[in-house]
């Protein structure tokens, strides 16, 4: 049995969610929380974790991402809706993958247990958004792992990409999980407060947050 | 809109229609006023030379005007005749008279071919001008050289003189004029295609507010149905109408460069909300299309990746489909429909043949290109891209 945590504001979707997983049979949903640090602050942690990535408490989701995969976990980002700076950043800041909420639970189960499997999945709307990653300074990708993000990044199966580029399908999972890596090390680490601003800079994700709830401004502001 | 723009070019036009006339009525000032000399001296007094050339160069200077006139310019063929013309009357005439007279008022040629200096200056470009005034001062003082040693050697001095100021003040009050004119015309052309634009972005908002109206209709009357009651939220067709207008509302807010919709995205949303009603899983993504996008081109798109996944909901045994649209950030894009079920083999004689028909020639029609790859067992990609 694969137990997995969410971490989401929104109480219809944990709701909804544990009997969802549950149907998998091999799947458990062990820990819900709010916040980050509501789901740190609980007493079983699992070790895979969906991650929404706008939580409505207005807290930067590369740090969220930071914090968790700083405590050993493994993280799912989830959204709604696809931002590519930000699943981009996530992604350098350790994720292991990136789902839409959308997805229908065959693939976020085939996530969660190639991720249990020691894999670093990529699902399609994963690739893509990384595919369509314009930052100016975003890992260097060779042509041909562009070339199959984008391929995987429409959905195009492993098989047909091997075959249309005559590769085995081995290699083709070889370059992704490079690209992975590529990503995972750009040499950016973020291992305190100072770092994070740093890389937002860099990143210049030209977002405006709003104040924190308490009406102070932003911390990073 | 009712602000009345000049057409652009209209100024310059004008401009050009004043500076031939003015040209036309000084060059007939300048050999009319002459005709008192033959009442006051009596044309007996005249060599026959001189009055002939007068009587010619009347007709020249009326056939040249009326062309100009015509087209509303004087080209510079013409302006080379006229020079030509003028340059041969400056020596043949002015050599016609009896010492110490050419260089007298007694002369017709001075007026006109100062006249001539100020059309070279008007009409032709600098070089030119310049060039033929220089030509008709020359011929000016060789037809009158005789003179010089008659003691007139001021008259023809002066008259160089005056050949030369004429045409350098008309040069310069031509370069003014005209470009006044162009930069009116500039100034119209600047406020039409702001109007144009104007109109274009109206026209564009209007469509928009259309699409949000259909779109919100439906999503509205979904959600409303829910409120009220009349369908109940577990059943199995309401979870998929829900499915189906969040991933049309996702394409919506993803399609733009900076999340704004845009035809092409509405286009497609609109297009995969459908076919979903099919039963068809899809999943959308869209990223980065572009604002500005041929309305023909939009539709030729949108009707081949329908044909596309109707051809899935046929043929390829599956329930889920990936439909992915982005620009290529040169007002270009590339639209893929991708399917995981049976495939086809490509070599087949009769496979794909309604793929062919259908897609290709949608797309194909306007310009764009169609890659099919399929195999037994991979599914099927399409990819459809446009370049402008």
């Amino acid at each position: 049995m694969i137990e997995i945590g969410v971490i989401d504001d929104d109480q219809m979707l944990l709701q909804g969610m544990a009997a969802w997983i549950g149907s998998t049979g091999d799947i458990r949903l062990a820990a819900t929380a709010a916040s980050v640090e509501e789901y740190l602050g609980t007493t079983h942690i699992p070790k895979i974790v969906i991650l929404d990535l706008n939580l409505g408490n207005y807290t930067d989701p590369v740090r969220n991402v930071t914090q968790l995969v700083g405590s050993g976990l493994q993280v799912i980002v989830a959204s709604v809706i696809p931002d590519r700076a930000y699943i981009a950043a996530t992604t350098e800041a350790g994720a292991a993958a990136y789902v839409t909420k959308n997805n229908n639970l065959d693939t976020l189960a085939d996530v969660i247990r190639a991720i249990h499997d020691g894999k670093t999945p990529t699902t399609p709307e994963h690739a893509f958004w990384l595919g369509r990653d314009d930052r100016p300074r975003r890992p260097k990708l060779s042509p041909r792992e562009r070339e199959i993000l984008v391929a995987v990044g429409n959905g195009t199966p492993h098989k047909a990409i091997a075959r249309q580029l005559g590769i085995t399908m081995s290699t083709v999972q070889t370059h992704l999980e490079r690209v992975r890596y590529k990503y995972a090390s750009v040499g950016r680490p973020i291992d305190h407060a100072a770092h994070y601003s740093e890389r937002v800079r860099e990143d210049n994700l030209g977002r405006e947050r709003l104040p924190e709830p308490n009406g102070n401004p932003h911390p990073d502001q | 809109m009712s602000a009345a723009v000049a057409l652009p070019g209209a100024v310059r036009e004008q401009t050009a229609r004043s500076v031939v006339r003015a040209a036309a009525f000084l060059r007939a000032g300048q050999l009319v006023i002459w005709l008192w000399v033959p009442v006051v001296y009596g044309i007996a007094s005249l060599p026959p030379v001189v009055l002939i050339s007068y009587l010619l160069a009347m007709v020249w200077t009326a056939v040249l005007f009326i062309a100009a006139l015509r087209r509303n310019d004087v080209t510079t063929r013409w302006v080379l005749a006229d020079v030509a013309v003028a340059v041969a009357c400056a020596v043949i005439v002015s050599r016609a008279f009896a010492a110490g007279q050419a260089a007298s008022p007694r002369n017709w040629v001075l007026g006109p071919i100062c006249g001539v200096g100020v059309t070279c200056a008007f009409f032709a470009s600098r070089w030119i001008a310049a060039w033929s005034v220089g030509a008709i001062a020359i011929a000016w003082m060789a037809g009158t050289w005789p003179d010089i040693r008659a003691a007139a050697a001021m008259s023809v001095l002066s008259g160089c003189a005056v050949i030369v100021v004429f045409s350098l003040v008309a040069a310069l009050a031509a370069r003014v004029l005209f470009r006044a004119a162009t930069q009116a015309d500039q100034a119209a052309a600047a406020a039409l295609e702001a109007q144009r634009r104007e109109a274009m972005a109206e026209a564009r908002d209007e469509e928009r507010r259309q699409q949000f109206k259909v779109l919100h209709d439906n999503v509205l009357h979904t959600l409303e149905s829910i409120a009220r009651g009349e369908l109940g939220i577990g059943s199995q067709q309401v979870r998929e109408t829900c499915m189906r207008d969040a991933d049309y509302l996702r394409g919506l807010i993803t399609g733009g460069a900076d999340s704004i919709p845009t035809d092409l995205g509405v286009a497609l949303a609109g297009m995969g909300r459908d076919r979903s009603a099919l039963g068809l899983r899809i999943n959308q993504q869209f990223d980065a299309l572009p604002k500005q996008f041929p309305p023909h081109v939009t539709q030729a798109l949108t009707g081949a990746a329908r044909e596309a996944l109707n051809n899935v909901v046929k043929h390829a045994g599956t329930d889920e489909a990936w439909l992915s649209a982005y620009g290529d950030g040169v007002g270009g894009v590339i639209v893929t429909v991708v399917d995981r079920g049976h495939g086809f083999d490509l070599q087949a004689k009769s496979a794909g043949l309604g793929l062919m028909r259908s897609v290709r020639h949608r797309v194909l029609e306007v310009g764009g290109k169609v890659r099919i790859d399929s195999a037994p067992g991979e599914g099927t990609s399409i990819q459809m891209s446009w370049t402008p």
